[in-house]
């Protein structure tokens, strides 16, 4: 009977203590706590970053903060992993005035959430602002982003080798949205181009005021039912050969 | 003993689980009337509405929210980087508006009152709000309060109904995405960017936009503009049967929408509007 009522209760038992690091659905909970603490995943040192080397499903309970410009948040050492803002934010002490300077500051090497080497990564449901460098930085194929908001970042604010969905990056410091595919996204008043793609797709994005190109792409690639104005320079650039580019409203 | 400590532990939980704990799991503050009515919400809420949220964090209602009166704000928001999820919920008041026209074409919306009730307001310093997923209806005021366009408050908005609410719909700095606007005594949606969102008979404009831009909207039946835009473009956009079809102040970009049965077309106000090409067809 107490077996029994053991594997009953055990998981909402374990969800139940406070700072527990489970959700009761096997998702690993992040807070600052946490994060201070260490040990979210194997290898992971107390403090920032946050390390995770396994591939699981991962949500914020809370805002993480970094404590300067040169830290990152998040680091990512494997694939298949997802990260769940949940409403929360990852917090950095830069604030950008693209606008009048063109600068942020504190500059630093800190990035909300990296990985170089991971694949099947996929970000979503909050917001990174006021890192040193890049919001969100996913250089390996095949990650995402999406409903993601990243702005005050000293660098690019979402950069995915693969796709950004329904997010906006304003005022950061360098490309609003860099990735393969853009959709359903606004890039506004950024230090450089607004959205950049690189043999992919950009549909349905607005991009404006930004201090570069609105939409840069490398062709091959297929622009559709963007709108792009006000941007420092042309606010459509195309390099290279066979982009389709039809149905944009350009120019105001 | 050991059966006696798990029962107990067992039992622990349960009764936490049923008196309406103030966390989710996962960290989400759970808004719900009860916890309105008991403040606490956050250091700075005080029992009754509004519910005060001076932290910065994520919070969801677990529950509808109901006001009790048309001068009554029932969210305010004082703290920055606030996502409030209303998970499929409603914020309600008692408000009630009805529309009127003559001849097919939109004459105005009457509201029980038009009053500072509303149901989201962002104050001063809240910077960075996200509202989403649910329904607001029947505020004294605006239905969401983020900001205006251009005073650097990035308040966006996904995924709400906003209707009959005395003041707009949806007024907010930032995006408004997939979102519906009907029947509310003001305009419809005023943001600096508006897309993939309907606006159906409101008192004023139906969507205004301001320094971004209105893509993939319909806007119909609404008493003046189906949509404004100010120094921003209207591209791609469905605008019928409203009072005026589409209204600019320049420089904007007004090109690939498709007006049908306006009362009267746009007027665009000063030089450097890109006005063509569009399906007219007042």
């Amino acid at each position: 009977m107490s077996k029994l009522l053991l594997r009953a209760f055990l998981p909402a038992i374990l969800a139940a203590i406070p700072g527990s690091l489970f959700a009761v659905d096997g998702v690993v909970l992040i807070d600052q706590a946490h994060a201070l603490a260490g040990g979210i995943t194997s290898g992971d040192a107390p403090g920032f970053p946050i390390t995770i080397s396994e591939s699981g499903s991962y949500r914020l309970s809370g805002n993480l903060t970094v404590p300067d410009a040169n830290t990152t948040a998040i680091e990512v050492q494997v694939g298949d992993v997802t990260i769940d803002l949940n409403g929360f934010s990852i917090i950095g002490p830069t604030v950008c005035n693209v606008l009048t300077s063109s600068s942020c500051s504190p500059a630093g090497s800190g990035e909300g959430i990296v990985s170089h080497v991971g694949k099947g990564i996929k970000v979503l449901n909050g917001t990174v602002r006021g890192m040193g460098s890049n919001g969100i930085d996913l250089s390996v194929e095949m990650n995402s982003a999406e409903k993601v908001n990243a702005h005050d970042n000293g660098g690019i604010g979402i950069f995915v080798a693969g796709t950004v969905i329904d997010c906006a990056a304003i005022l950061n410091g360098a490309v609003g949205i860099a990735a393969s595919l853009v959709q359903n996204s606004q890039a506004l008043s950024n230090g450089s181009d607004g959205i950049s793609v690189s043999f992919g797709v950009a549909t349905g994005n607005l991009s404006m005021e930004n201090s570069g190109h609105g939409v840069v792409a490398a062709c091959p690639s297929v622009l559709v039912n963007n709108v792009i104005g006000a941007n420092g320079k042309a606010d459509l650039s195309l390099s290279g050969s066979n982009c389709a580019s039809a149905n944009n409203g350009i120019g105001f | 003993m050991c059966s006696h400590f798990l029962r107990t532990i067992a039992l622990m939980w349960t009764l936490a689980a049923a008196s309406g704990s103030l966390y989710a799991v996962d960290g989400v503050v759970l808004i719900d009337q009860p916890h309105a009515l008991a403040g606490g919400i956050t250091p700075a809420d005080a029992p009754g509405f509004p519910i005060t949220i001076s932290q910065s964090g994520s919070y969801r209602l677990s529950g509808n929210l109901t006001v009790p009166d048309i001068n009554t704000v029932a969210i305010e928001i004082t703290g920055a980087l606030v996502t409030i999820d209303l998970n499929g919920f409603s914020i309600l008041g008692p408000n009630v508006c009805t529309s009127s026209q003559s001849g097919g074409v939109p004459t105005g919306v009457t509201c029980t009152g038009s009053t500072n009730g509303d149901g989201i307001v962002a104050r001063t310093g809240a910077l960075a709000v996200t509202v989403l997923n649910g329904v607001i209806h029947g505020m004294g005021g605006n239905g969401i309060n983020l900001g205006f366009p251009g005073d650097g408050s990035n308040g966006n908005v996904r995924n709400v109904l906003a209707d009959n609410n005395g003041g707009d719909g949806i007024f907010t700095s930032g995006l408004v995405a997939s979102s519906i606007a009907m029947k509310n005594g003001a305009s419809g949606i005023e943001a600096a960017s508006v897309s993939n969102s309907v606006a159906l008979g409101n008192g004023q404009e139906g969507i205004n936009v301001t320094f971004g831009a209105a893509s993939g909207n319909t806007a119909t039946g609404n008493v003046n503009n189906g949509i404004s835009s100010a120094v921003a473009g209207a591209y791609n956009n469905t605008v019928n049967g409203n009072g005026i079809s589409i209204g600019a102040n320049c420089p904007s970009l007004v090109v690939n929408n498709t007006e049908a049965q306006n009362a009267s077309a746009g007027v665009f106000a000063g030089a450097g509007c890109l006005t063509s090409p569009n399906a007219v067809g007042n």
